[in-house]
């Protein structure tokens, strides 16, 4: 893609000269990062207006929830910045990988009902399940109330649980700005007692927690008064 | 060192190996590499499957407009990577 054209998206998304379609997956995108709690029935009707269909903005999505999330790991882990060589090198190895992957296709329904109503992308809804069930370095009640803390933040439901006191500002940070976190707070969480495999932990969950709950009301837009519409 | 990803976690046979042939083609073993198998099996399939509804070829959009929305996510992220 033009190098103008992504300089003017970076700078300002709503004037950039793209097409309708790609300006309507932008604010799709902004709504999912920024503005989780404004995703609803009125943006995706938005967005259909603007010939989105709900494949294609499921498709959106997974991209939305991917770099959301590894934007977190990332800042939480601080990843090593690859050279342009490495880089270059990396996205050929990338578009290998996805010239032998097909992009999946979503099953059938696209979304599933938990034990209290909550709708959600399928895949989602097992992913939150396992990450609560799972043996681990950390009990899952633990994992439980930093998931909905998290989540709390960024337009989740309030969260029923109690989180303790040393993980409050990290995973307050994770949810809200992760480039603010430090290696000092991953040294004080070291010295609370929480080993790396239970920061790792932590940090995935509360990740998880903090991104999906727009994609539940993405989905509650798409999927809720449509019946089982297929996309 | 906040967590080591590099050297901590519990990875088979099969993926060192392939962690070795990604770092002597790229140079170094990348983040989300190192992310998604520090334990493999602690990441549920269910966001592998997730995310990878939006890589490949068979999607309604095409390579560079997906790397516009990641680069796009990113930057609202105010995130480098």
């Amino acid at each position: 893609m033009d190098a103008a054209i992504v300089e003017a998206v970076m700078t300002d998304w709503k004037s950039a000269p793209v097409s309708g379609r790609i300006r309507a997956a932008l604010q799709l995108l902004e709504a999912l990062t920024v503005r989780p709690q404004e995703v609803d029935r009125g943006l995706v009707m938005e967005l259909e207006s603007a010939g989105l269909n709900p494949s294609e903005i499921e498709e959106v999505a997974s991209v939305a929830f991917h770099f959301n999330l590894m934007n977190r790991a990332a800042d939480a882990f601080d990843f090593a910045m690859l050279d342009p060589e490495q880089s270059d090198r990396q996205s050929r190895f990338l578009r290998w990988i996805g010239r032998v992957l097909p992009c999946r296709k979503a099953p059938r329904p696209s979304f599933g009902i938990d034990d209290e109503g909550q709708l959600s992308p399928a895949e989602l809804m097992a992913a939150r399940q396992q990450l609560l069930a799972q043996p681990g370095s950390t009990a899952g009640d633990l994992r439980a109330a930093v998931m909905a803390h998290a989540g709390s933040l960024r337009g989740g439901p309030v969260s029923p649980h109690r989180l303790p006191a040393e993980l409050l500002k990290y995973v307050e940070a994770l949810a809200l700005h992760a480039y603010w976190i430090t290696d000092a707070m991953a040294e004080d969480l070291k010295a609370a007692g929480y080993s790396e495999e239970a920061i790792f932990e932590v940090t995935l969950v509360g990740a998880f927690g903090a991104v999906a709950p727009a994609f539940d009301r993405l989905y509650e837009g798409l999927y809720r008064d449509a019946g089982s519409r297929e996309p | 060192m906040r967590v080591d990803l590099e050297r901590g976690g519990k990875r088979g046979l099969a993926v060192r190996f392939v962690m070795e042939m990604v770092r002597r083609y790229v140079g170094l073993v990348p983040g989300p590499l190192l992310f998604f198998t520090y334990r493999l099996k602690s990441i549920p399939k269910g966001i592998q499957h997730y995310i990878s509804r939006g890589v490949g070829r068979n999607g309604a959009f095409i390579r560079s407009e997906r790397e516009l929305f990641a680069a796009f996510v990113s930057s609202l992220n105010t995130c480098r990577f």
